[in-house]
């Protein structure tokens, strides 16, 4: 388990050089956060740019000192007992970076495989199964400055498991990478998580990605966790307007007044043209979608198409801007 | 896993992955053969003037140095050790730019022994200037004087151990540092100018002697020089050999503390700013 009590950063800019270094105003990036990341299971750090995700994770991989707070990995001290939290985790970033792009992917892993104090037999062996399970064993002697940017994210995700971590840390990790390359990196996220006990920590700003890997989702907004639950808690937990949308053939006159007179009042109604007919777009605090197809069809105009669209992860990340 | 053994393996790693990066290029490896022989040929007829037989009293030395082999000693040595320093640069800059230096933090591998395989890696390039240096003068003319083939590899040693020692200390400063390429322009001028390479060190005023002797390139020249000019035997300089040794050891105390505090700093200051 990784646990996070009352961790705090705050950062200073430098605006000198050399023997004449000035600090800036302290910057709060994580202010009070408490968290808990357990085992065999994948945990959702959520937030806008700038809210504190990525000093978090760094915190709780030994990258960054707290400023005050405390964390700990399997009960190990990420800051006085580093050295040794240190094998336990590993850490996964998206875009191309973070790899030596005149190296070819076998000799990236050796060398990383390297630090983690893997030698011989069984880092080979290491190398070949990493190999495998991203799909470059293909590849694997050619110079990485050759891939494309979905064999360097690959690669990446190669690396993040050379040391088989406890605990892994996906930063945005599916960052611009096409679909198949994201739905593998995904399936193997699950998998280390449901089959090898392996806990995750994923920042993603794909919503969808989030809904799918994550068990339990902490939002952060400005250094602090504000709402934490499961996805669909999470959702269930939010105020916004419920959206329906009807698609009818032609332009049927009289029928906005009807929904208008036939619906509770509040609710708001929109009209565009579509190429095969109408779309009604209506929202209300509550779902109106089986109400307003039936005045729809009592006044003989023809669905095409109704659909009632569900909040989503993406209307919090909204909210939270908009009271950002 | 004993502290040795982490040691080993991760500057064993660390110059590995120098080398390749820096090896594996077609062009770096026609460079590095060509470079050391117009390093070397820049200085011998920078000195070719003068006459080789004549030989220069150094004030304050009991000896009597022939002026061109002691110009290119001292060049063999600067040239040595400015490769280091720009290796360190060019080592940091890659790893910070590259975003590989919090992979690096994130790992537990023995971090002085990245230190010492990244300036390891430039020990290739060194002999190899060496061998240029040495082959070149003796076929054109100006024969070294040794007092005995053993005496070649103990002037290579005077130069490479405190080369790897000072490449260490410079990785370990450099490779959390901002700016590194004004570091290297500062450092520079006063390797050259106080380690003796182009005149002997006791010309200078006595603080900057103090400050001098600080460099184990000084100490470097000072044991080579004699060794190849002067034909002097192992126990002529066997004071310079031993002062080198300290001071060798202690550019290796200082790099492992100066990293350690560099890295500690990095880790409050958030400066590494890869993600």
């Amino acid at each position: 388990m990784i646990r996070a009590e009352g961790l705090c950063k705050s950062f200073r800019a430098r605006t000198g050089r050399l023997l004449w270094v000035r600090h800036g105003a302290p910057k709060v990036a994580v202010d009070g956060l408490d968290l808990d990341v357990p085992e065999g299971a994948v945990t959702g750090l959520l937030g806008l740019n700038g809210a504190g995700k990525s000093t978090t994770i760094k915190m709780l991989a030994t990258l960054l000192e707290p400023d005050s707070g405390r964390a700990s990995v399997d009960g190990l001290d990420v800051v006085r007992d580093a050295a040794r939290v240190r094998p336990l985790v590993n850490m996964i970033a998206g875009g191309e970076r973070s790899l030596y792009l005149r190296l070819t992917a076998r000799e990236n892993l050796w060398y990383f495989g390297q630090l983690y104090g893997l030698s011989g037999g069984a880092l080979d062996d290491r190398i070949d199964e990493l190999l495998e399970l991203v799909d470059l064993r293909a590849a694997a002697g050619d110079r990485v400055e050759t891939y494309s940017k979905g064999m360097r994210q690959r690669l990446q995700i190669a690396r993040g498991l050379v040391n088989r971590p406890r605990y892994l840390f996906l930063d945005e990790p599916t960052l611009g990478l096409d679909v198949p390359v994201a739905r593998r990196l995904r399936a193997v996220t699950r998998q280390l998580a449901r089959e090898q006990g392996c806990g995750i920590v994923l920042t993603s700003h794909d919503m969808a990605e989030v809904e799918e890997l994550c068990d339990h989702i902490s939002v952060i907004d400005r250094g602090r966790i504000v709402r934490e639950g499961t996805a669909a808690q999470l959702k269930a937990g939010l105020v916004v307007e419920r959206l329906t949308r009807i698609l009818v053939t032609g332009n049927p006159e009289g029928l906005i007044d009807a929904l208008r007179s036939s619906l509770p009042p509040g609710v708001r109604i929109e009209t565009a043209p579509d190429e095969r007919g109408t779309l009604i777009s209506l929202a209300a605090p509550d779902d109106v979608t089986g109400a307003a197809v039936a005045v729809v069809a009592a006044r003989g105009a023809h669905v095409l198409r109704a659909e009632s669209v569900e909040p989503s992860l993406a209307d919090l990340m909204l909210q939270l801007g908009g009271s950002s | 896993m004993s502290a040795l053994r982490s040691f080993l393996m991760a500057a064993r790693a660390e110059a590995v992955k120098e080398a390749r990066l820096h090896w594996g290029r077609g062009t770096n490896v026609v460079l590095e053969a060509v470079v050391p022989i117009l390093h070397f040929a820049i200085a011998w007829y920078m000195f070719a003037p003068f006459d080789a037989s004549e030989h220069v009293r150094v004030t304050g030395s009991s000896r009597e140095e022939a002026l061109p082999l002691f110009l290119l000693v001292g060049f063999l040595g600067f040239y040595v050790f400015q490769r280091l320093l720009w290796a360190a640069m060019e080592r940091a800059y890659r790893e910070r730019d590259g975003g590989t230096l919090e992979l690096l933090m994130l790992s537990p591998a023995n971090r002085f022994g990245l230190l010492v395989g990244g300036a390891a890696s430039g020990m290739v390039r060194a002999t190899w200037l060496y061998l240029a240096f040495l082959v070149g003068s003796a076929a054109l003319g100006h024969g070294w004087r040794v007092a005995h083939p053993g005496a070649v590899i103990v002037a290579l040693l005077a130069l490479l151990v405190p080369a790897l020692a000072f490449g260490t200390l410079l990785q370990g400063f450099l490779m959390h540092a901002f700016d590194t390429s004004a570091y290297v322009t500062l450092s520079q001028p006063p390797l050259s100018f106080l380690s003796g390479v182009r005149f002997p060190v006791h010309y200078l005023p006595g603080w900057l002697q103090a400050i001098a002797a600080l460099l184990p390139l000084t100490w470097s020249l000072r044991a080579a020089r004699p060794l190849l000019v002067e034909a002097a035997l192992l126990r002529d300089v066997g004071r310079e050999l031993g002062v080198l040794a300290l001071v060798s050891a202690a550019c290796f105390v200082l790099a492992a503390v100066v990293d350690r505090r560099a890295e500690a700093m990095t880790r409050r200051d958030g400066t590494a700013m890869l993600y």
